[in-house]
């Protein structure tokens, strides 16, 4: 199985959509993505993602299956905290610069699987987003034919397939889904990854002797808005324009 | 400072040089680099990467720095062990090496992680040392001291340069192991890079403290815009 992961395209948070850039970035991608083959397009429900998965969608006539626990909003609920540098207004963890060097720091990275109980995070619930995650993330990839043993960071195909799947979600959600899926520890995650509007990433699952250690093949790719003549700037950062 | 690091072309590996397509290759990656400017260009001196590194040095009117260390005959020399038909392969293209390097047995180990005894008889510890010690000092030259305890990097002399290096895949998994601080079994397991796939890092400082993020793993942008295939290392194409 191959899964692209993409995160929605440039949008407008209120009202929840796509800019006019948006909408040609999700033009762009279901091209791609349909020249590439796609068996089945999941999305989150927000209606940024919705409209990123709808150009895919058309273009391979596949449904788009919407899945609930793939919102951003839940995730902002779990992973955002007080920013010390503007008390009173929430970031996302990862965003903050005294969190990201506390993530990083040996006393959370030596607690492994149980970062979160480090003492000195702002309050937050980081718990429960690693742990709703992990439960949502292992009965998803097992619908798909794969079940997740933990303990040994790698999967059980147990009806493995040559399907290709896209998901259609976001940056936060998608700093737990990354290092749920991969088995990754989410404070190196977090700090050490991001993705572009509309990036493009695909893991492989392939099997060898029984057992699927996925492989990230690309990350955050955009392919799709250089070869359209699109900004290539990240998350419209125009000195990050590559 | 933005880091590019641009795996070679398809090659022949005897001779070492690019093919047809790998020659295709590196032009559309040069001139995808050139487009957004390169300060500084860097390259194994393996022909295949010199040879893919040259289209952007022209381009952008760089001369091309080599670097002995990048090389990938001595990353092979490291982290490569013998397969059952006692063949040399790189370890992470060995299955029951690579159900090791996700086991609590190993990772329980931490940075020491290659004296778990479980793993055949290896030199990983010397791999794993020598391109700490050799992409510490690079990065010190960019202006980055790595602080390997808090994982994260003193920028003393911050940039806004844009800097690539042509390299290798094995090689590779060294240099991203070391640089963004995550221990090398989870990277070998993991990640991976195709031919011309190009991985971005940001150096974005806070308060004199920089923590390098990937914003791209082996992106192929140039060869989808150039009608290229756009293969992963002949095995899968999308």
């Amino acid at each position: 199985m191959l899964l692209f992961y993409v995160r929605h395209g440039e949008p407008t948070y209120h009202p929840d959509e796509l800019t006019p850039n948006g909408k040609r970035q999700a033009e762009a991608i279901g091209r791609r993505l349909a020249r590439y083959g796609l068996d089945r397009i999941y999305s989150s429900t927000s209606i940024r993602a919705l409209q990123t998965a709808q150009p895919a969608a058309e273009l391979t006539r596949c449904e788009i299956i919407p899945l609930d626990w793939c919102k951003e909003g839940h995730a902002w609920e779990e992973m955002a905290v007080e920013d010390d540098r503007n008390p009173g207004h929430r970031m996302w963890c990862f965003s903050i610069p005294s969190v990201r060097r506390k993530l990083s720091s040996p006393e959370v990275i030596s607690l492994g699987d149980k970062w979160y109980e480090a003492p000195g995070f702002p309050p937050n619930r980081f718990k429960d987003g690693v742990e709703r995650i992990n439960r949502e993330v292992d009965a998803w990839l097992e619908s798909l034919g794969y079940r997740h043993d933990r303990a040994a960071k790698s999967y059980v195909p147990v009806a493995p397939t040559n399907e290709r799947i896209a998901l259609f979600g976001h940056q936060g959600f998608g700093t737990l889904f990354f290092s749920s899926v991969l088995d990754l520890p989410y404070p190196l995650w977090s700090t050490r990854f991001d993705q572009n509007y509309t990036g493009f990433s695909a893991i492989w699952f392939q099997e060898s002797d029984g057992v699927v250690i996925p492989k990230l093949l690309q990350l955050s790719g955009d392919a799709h808005l250089y070869a359209s003549g699109l900004p290539t700037e990240y998350n419209k950062n125009r000195d990050l324009c590559f | 400072m933005l880091l590019f690091y641009v795996r070679h072309g398809e090659p022949t590996y005897h001779p070492d040089a690019l093919t047809p397509i790998g020659e295709r290759q590196a032009e559309a990656v040069g001139r995808r680099l050139a487009r957004f400017g390169l300060d500084k260009i860097y390259s194994s001196p393996a022909n295949r990467a010199m040879q893919t590194a040259r289209p952007a040095a022209e381009l952008a009117r760089r001369e091309i720095v080599p670097l002995d260390w990048c090389e990938e005959g001595r990353a092979w020399g490291e982290i490569t062990v013998e397969d059952e038909d006692g063949s040399r392969k790189w370890c992470f293209q060995v299955p029951s090496l690579l159900r090791a390097f996700g086991s609590p047995e190993v990772l329980s180990l931490g940075d020491k992680w290659y004296e778990a005894p479980c793993l055949p008889p290896n030199r990983f510890r010397k791999g794993v040392e020598r391109v700490g010690r050799e992409t510490d000092a690079f990065l010190l030259s960019l202006g980055y001291r790595h602080d390997r305890e808090n994982r994260c990097y003193i920028a003393e002399n911050p940039t806004e340069e844009r800097v690539a290096l042509f390299a290798h895949q094995g090689f590779g998994s060294l240099f991203f192991s070391s640089l963004l601080d995550i221990p090398y079994p989870l990277v070998a397991s993991r990640f991976d890079q195709s031919y011309t796939g190009v991985t971005v890092f940001e150096f974005a400082e806070h308060d004199g403290i920089a923590v390098p993020r990937m914003l791209e793993l082996s992106c192929d942008a140039h060869l989808y815009a150039a009608d290229l295939p756009t293969e992963y290392n002949r095995d899968l194409r999308f």
